[in-house]
């Protein structure tokens, strides 16, 4: 009961294996506003921003649905008849597209003006598990068991199954018509050569060393560095180039199996192409992915796993989301003094993160331990993923089925405040415009 | 001798005084100074009563019936119907009864007193119509008798209205009853001239003396039957000529089908007693018996007009008054029950206490734009833009030579301009808004068990009360109404896309110019264009009353949907010069914001309204009892002006009592859109989605309280488990709640509490008022939050400091910012052209909580 009542919170923050909680009142949580959406009957799985206002939500119930920001619901999608994967938001002639592939094993094409099924795509024999644009050639590339490459139209190009009954997840698409793709534990290089005028894919060679469990995410963070991570917790940065491995971090060497995988890596998220912070169990940790240093640690974050990481509110806070249905906000307790950022070899984003403690102790000795600045609840079960709107707020959805939309709710206030000015003086000028019409009726 | 003589006379003075018997004395000897009773002559009766009485012209002045029944106690109504009923007021303007020329009369009304029986009435003479009655008329009144004179001064209009409108109903019932009458006369006229006709030509044959003679007696017939036909059928034009009021016309085809359904069923019964009425050509009685029969059972029936049998009359010789003329309610059909059911209504709201119809006649004047509204506990607060406000602050913008046109316009306000304008024209009085109605008679707490949702406010029905309610939809709906325009905003609100702007107001506006301009056309496409939207908005009026009493609907069921496509039946009436002024006038009133057309709509009234009625039973009974007994009321309190939401759980056998708090607390609950309602009774576990729409709810605790308040929702609200008498909820510090308290131990009773405490609310949001005014809607707020990054921390800051020098400290600031905020969101959901901001939001209260315990120990 004391821990619903946020009582003697400051003690168990500073014993570090203790989850934090949240200081009385959260003065410095933006989010005091949320619209909930219940539209979903089912886990709401993803989240894909289409532009700054709307986004694009999946679920479990087989649909997927379009939101406005503020406006809230635009489009339902309704026709997978088994849970949508992936999805990828392109612009094919003027016209906003979105493709999605599911475990129905299509892929479907929807138009997001109309909320038309544009499409359905029907070429894959499995589950359908990533989908991908390659720009340079105007090709997609989708992944299930098999591999397939499709032009513009949805028009299949070439497919290949490279091995038998081997789902592969993710593609991450390097330069020079380059993917990478995971499938279990391996990373696999193929390359796309034209021959003739037909594209073809063709492997190239396999990333080694394997990763000792199957791979959960696989990240570019510049041109010239890509991550992977696993479910023991080991993250690999690989150079694009030559494709082998510079830096293995957060490996846990005397790493044993285990069933529950207590270590293991649910998210990355690169940082200023140079860092990359991992979701790691119920913590967090960021690295940098040249020196391979942990430059922060909070390994105990969360009560449950940390699902999604981003910054967010223009870099204000960093925000993660767990299975135990919070999105918790990190950042700098004290207050950031702006002289800094010219000094710090961080840019800006990460700046209000660290705050002073970058000035003193540049280069950190100790991991640096951000505080909990705040703590979004709402959600009754998992967060699956959320999306930052930058000051505007995030868009979390989860387990329960919900998608809610957190605002800032002075800021909300604030606007509020110029609709009802502008109103009030429109009616201003309306009223003359009567008078006017009157004037003329005499 | 003198003296013997003086002292004897003297003596029988004393005499006289000990017998009280002064009968030889010279009138010119007695005391001429009689003290005046200071005290106002205690009346003959107790309360209100109305009375309907007739001037029969058989019997003479004959009082009818009273509301209610029993209505008048020692009043001496034969009497008082003679009073009022001895001078024609018909007869007074010479123009009309000067050529023995058939006329329509209108109504006169005036106010008289009965300082005998200390009594004052509002008399409202009108005439019915009458095929049997002597030149076709039947005079009847109507009175409304009272010993409170000011009441009736004072809400003089509002009477005068209330009773055209029950005459209205009256007289188009009659009308239409006497019409048909007519008609059926009309062909019996026909068929008995066809008849002499061939007679005539019979008799043309034959010369003999007598034949000749009984040709000039037939020839002086034709003559009688041409002037009757004349003269009937000039009536009829004369009653043709009147505006229909629509709105009556549909609601009768609604009873006329109904009543037709009904019939069919026993039609076989009663076809065999429409035969033998018709073609008896018995004496003036068994005339007036067959058609008073054949009325009742077949004029409802158009069907049956066409096969009506013409029959011979006699149009020369004398007509015999002593017939039994036909009743009020034979004489006007569904007229009568649909008057009588309106006067009853009327008096069920009149006759309360005169203090409590003032306050609410003033509290009305703010009332509307219900969006700027503050309401605390559903009773009217603040406005804060009142209608008044937003003209008087237009008023600069005029060009002065303007300014005439517009002091027109905005003559004090719409409804005195349509009174006018109506009562000029002699129209029919169309319902106009019905401040009394918008206002629910009495507010008798009654709760409805069970948690189903539309039932909610349920608290502030009285099951009697619902028709009134639903009254205000459809009263609101006449005219220049708003409520056309109010479906509009539905509807453009529904269909409007993300980037609706200033556009959509020019086009309502010109919408309600040219309805208003071409009449009945314009409301009726509109509401055309939007059947949809409108089945919806009574679907969910309707899900809302479902829970009342049947029989006194019946009547009234169907207004809901008649109304709904009612188009404007006064405008044709009107002349150039005030269908501008009201073009005008209506216009004013689209800029502003209207009534919210939430689906749900939540009545709100005033506190006298509770205060003076007689339940025991009104929100906030009890209150101070609740206030001794738990020491951390004043958190309660707070949590509850602050918007966070307050769940009373507690064990099925506590539901009683947890239903009782939730009454007395309920007159806390500020706001009254569907964002703040009050369940007394739930059964589901709370969700986050509950917490945005719930502000008070008694929840049923089963098992555990985690099981029923999840842990997602137990941060945002507060919990008063009455089972362990426990309450978890921010703790106060401030000012205005403490001083509200300590009031609580000084006020002895709870009516007197209840309205102390109104000033308190008055008092706090004005300071909202201020804040809403100075703060919000303050320039040097628009250029900050123009620029991109705003920053929040920085805004916060600026809004504390700003309350603070309002005086406001740390947490009254809370309660006065939700207070402002509440109105900001009713104002932007009022407007369609805030499409952008439907979306309901859900605050997150991220205050600490803290544990208080009823018994300090």
């Amino acid at each position: 009961m004391a821990l619903f009542w946020r009582s003697n919170r400051s003690e168990q923050a500073k014993n570090k294996n203790t989850v934090p909680t949240v200081e009385a009142n959260q003065p410095l949580n933006p989010f005091t506003e949320i619209q909930v959406f219940t539209d979903h009957t089912d886990i709401v799985r993803q989240i894909l921003k289409v532009d700054a206002t709307r986004c694009v939500s999946s679920s479990d119930d087989c649909t997927v649905i379009l939101w406005d920001v503020e406006l809230g619901i635009l489009f339902t999608f309704v026709g997978h008849s088994r849970p949508v994967t992936c999805m990828l938001c392109y612009v094919s002639e003027n016209t906003e597209l979105l493709a999605t592939g599911s475990s129905d094993k299509t892929i479907r094409i929807w138009n997001l003006h109309t909320g038309e099924c544009a499409q359905t795509v029907t070429e894959h024999a499995s589950n359908i598990k990533c989908l991908v644009s390659i720009s340079s050639s105007e090709l997609f590339c989708s992944a299930s068991e098999e591999l397939c490459l499709w032009d513009t139209d949805w028009k299949i190009v070439h497919k290949i199954r490279p091995n038998e009954d081997v789902q592969m997840n993710h593609i991450l698409v390097l330069s020079d018509d380059r993917l990478v793709v995971s499938a279990a534990t391996k990373l696999t290089l193929y390359k796309i050569i034209l021959i003739g005028d037909v594209y073809r894919l063709q492997i190239l060679k396999n990333c080694l060393p394997h990763h000792r469990e199957n791979i959960r995410c696989l990240v570019s963070i510049s041109d010239s560095v890509f991550c992977s991570a696993s479910l023991d917790g080991a993250i690999s940065v690989w150079s694009t180039h030559a494709l082998n491995c510079t830096q293995e971090l957060n490996k846990f060497e005397d790493y044993k199996e285990h069933y529950n995988f207590p270590h293991s890596v649910q998210y990355l998220l690169p940082i200023q192409e140079r860092y990359v912070f991992a979701a790691i169990a119920n913590g967090f940790s960021l690295y940098d992915v040249f020196t391979g240093k942990c430059l922060v640690n909070m390994s105990n974050a969360h009560f449950s796993s940390v699902t999604s990481l981003a910054m967010i509110y223009g870099g204000e806070f960093l925000a993660s989301s767990s299975e135990d249905g919070t999105i918790r906000l990190w950042g700098c307790n004290e207050k950031h003094s702006p002289t800094t950022e010219a000094t710090s070899e961080f840019k800006k984003e990460l700046s209000h993160f660290f705050g002073n403690n970058l000035q003193s102790t540049s280069p950190p000795k100790q991991p640096y331990q951000p505080s909990l600045l705040g703590q979004c609840m709402a959600h009754s079960g998992a967060i699956n993923a959320f999306l930052d709107c930058g000051r505007e707020g995030l868009v979390s959805c989860g387990a329960d089925s919900l998608l809610i939309m957190w605002k800032d709710g002075i800021r909300q206030s604030s606007k509020r405040n110029n609709l009802i000015r502008e109103s009030l003086l429109l009616n201003g000028c309306m009223d003359e415009l009567t008078v006017s019409s009157v004037h003329l009726a005499c | 001798m003198f003296a013997a003589g003086y002292s004897v006379s003297d003596d029988q003075m004393l005499n006289d005084v000990d017998d009280t018997e002064n009968s030889h004395i010279p009138a010119d000897l007695l005391p001429v100074f009689t003290p005046p009773n200071p005290w106002p002559i205690s009346p003959n009766f107790e309360n209100d009563f109305i009375m309907i009485s007739e001037f029969c012209e058989i019997e003479g002045p004959n009082p009818l019936i009273t509301i209610p029944s029993d209505g008048g106690g020692d009043f001496d109504k034969e009497q008082f119907a003679v009073n009022i009923m001895s001078v024609d007021y018909n007869a007074t303007n010479s123009s009309r009864a000067a050529n023995g020329v058939f006329t329509i009369y209108d109504d006169t009304c005036l106010l008289q007193e009965e300082l005998s029986e200390g009594a004052h009435a509002y008399v409202h003479h009108f005439t019915l119509y009458d095929i049997h009655a002597r030149g076709f008329v039947r005079p009847f009144c109507l009175a409304y008798i009272t010993s409170e004179k000011n009441k009736l001064v004072v809400h003089f209009d509002k009477i005068i209205n209330k009773f055209k409108k029950v005459t209205e109903a009256f007289k188009y019932g009659n009308s239409r009853n006497f019409c048909e009458d007519l008609k059926r006369k009309l062909k019996d006229l026909a068929f008995t001239k066809e008849n002499h006709v061939s007679k005539l030509q019979y008799m043309a044959t034959s010369e003999t003396v007598d034949d000749i003679k009984t040709k000039t007696s037939y020839t002086r017939v034709m003559e009688e039957l041409e002037k009757a036909i004349g003269e009937t059928t000039q009536i009829l034009n004369q009653f043709s000529t009147l505006k229909v009021n629509k709105r009556l016309e549909r609601r009768f085809k609604k009873m006329d089908a109904s009543e037709n359904h009904r019939r069919q069923r026993v039609h076989s019964q009663s076809a065999s007693l429409h035969g033998d009425g018709y073609h008896s050509e018995g004496s003036e009685m068994e005339k007036g018996f067959s058609i008073r029969k054949c009325q009742s059972n077949e004029i409802l029936d158009s069907g049956h007009e066409a096969s009506y049998q013409p029959k011979l009359i006699k149009v020369d010789g004398y007509r015999k008054f002593d017939v039994n003329l036909r009743s009020l309610q034979e004489l006007c059909l569904w007229g009568a029950k649909i008057a009588m059911s309106k006067l009853k209504r009327f008096y069920k709201h009149f006759s309360r206490r005169s203090e409590a119809l003032s306050m609410e006649k003033m509290e009305s004047n703010i009332v509307k734009p219900a969006s700027s509204l503050l309401t605390i506990g559903r009773t009217v607060t603040v406005n804060f833009i009142p209608e008044n406000y937003v003209q008087c602050c237009k008023v600069p913008y005029h060009h002065p030579h303007q300014s005439s046109v517009c002091k027109t316009c905005n003559v004090d306000d719409r409804i005195s301009l349509m009174t006018c304008s109506s009562t000029n024209t002699g129209g029919p009085l169309t319902d106009d808004e019905d401040v009394y109605s918008f206002l629910p008679s009495s507010f008798e707490a009654k709760f409805i068990t069970g948690s189903d949702f539309a039932s909610t406010e349920s608290l502030y029905y009285d099951a009697s009360d619902i028709p009134s309610i639903r009254d205000s939809s459809s009263d609101a709906s006449s005219d220049f109404n708003e409520d056309w325009v109010e479906i509009m905003e539905l509807s453009s609100q529904r269909s409007s896309s993300p980037n609706h702007d200033s556009g959509t107001c020019t086009d309502k506006h010109s919408n309600s110019n040219t309805s208003l301009g071409d009449g009945i056309s314009g409301p009726q496409q509109t509401n055309g264009g939007v059947p949809q939207t409108m089945d919806d908005f009574i679907l969910d009026k309707t899900q809302l009353y479902d829970s009342s009493d049947r029989d006194s609907l019946d009547v009234d069921s169907d207004m809901v949907h008649s109304d709904t496509e009612k188009p404007n039946p006064e405008n044709n009436c009107i002349n150039s010069q005030t269908s501008i002024l009201v073009r005008c006038a209506s216009g004013n009133s689209l800029d502003k914001f209207h009534v919210p057309s939430e689906p749900i709509q939540v009545p709100v009234g005033c506190y006298v309204s509770w205060l003076t009625s007689n339940s025991s039973r009104f929100p906030g009974c009890k209150l101070r009892k609740i206030l001794n007994q738990y020491s951390f009321a004043i958190h309660l309190i707070y949590a509850l002006f602050s918007g966070r939401t307050v769940i009373i759980t507690g064990h099925l056998k506590h539901q009683k009592e947890i239903k009782h708090l939730i009454t007395a607390l309920c007159v806390f609950i500020p706001g009254h859109s569907s964002h703040s309602q009050i369940i007394p009774w739930y059964t589901k576990p709370i969700t986050i989605a509950d917490v945005g729409r719930l502000k008070l709810v008694g929840l049923a605790k089963e098992g555990s309280l985690h099981r029923v308040i999840p842990g997602v929702v137990r941060n945002y609200v507060s919990i008063f488990d009455f089972d362990k008498q426990v309450m978890y909820t921010p703790s106060y510090k401030g000012n205005y709640l403490q001083t509200l308290v300590a009031q609580c131990r000084l006020l002895r009773s709870d009516v007197s509490f209840l309205a102390y405490i109104q000033s308190v609310f008055l008092e706090m949001s004005s300071k909202a008022f201020l804040f809403y005014h100075a703060y919000c809607l303050a320039d040097h707020n628009s250029k900050q939050s123009n620029e991109h990054f705003m920053n929040s921390a920085e805004e916060k800051s600026t809004i504390n400091s700003f309350l603070a020098r309002l005086g406001i400290t740390d947490a009254d600031s809370h309660i006065i910012m939700y207070w402002t905020e509440l109105i900001k969101q009713q104002q932007l959901n009022s407007n369609s052209r805030f499409a952008s901001f439907p979306l309901k939001s859900i605050r997150l209260d991220y205050r600490i909580c803290s544990k208080f315990s009823s018994n300090p120990s």
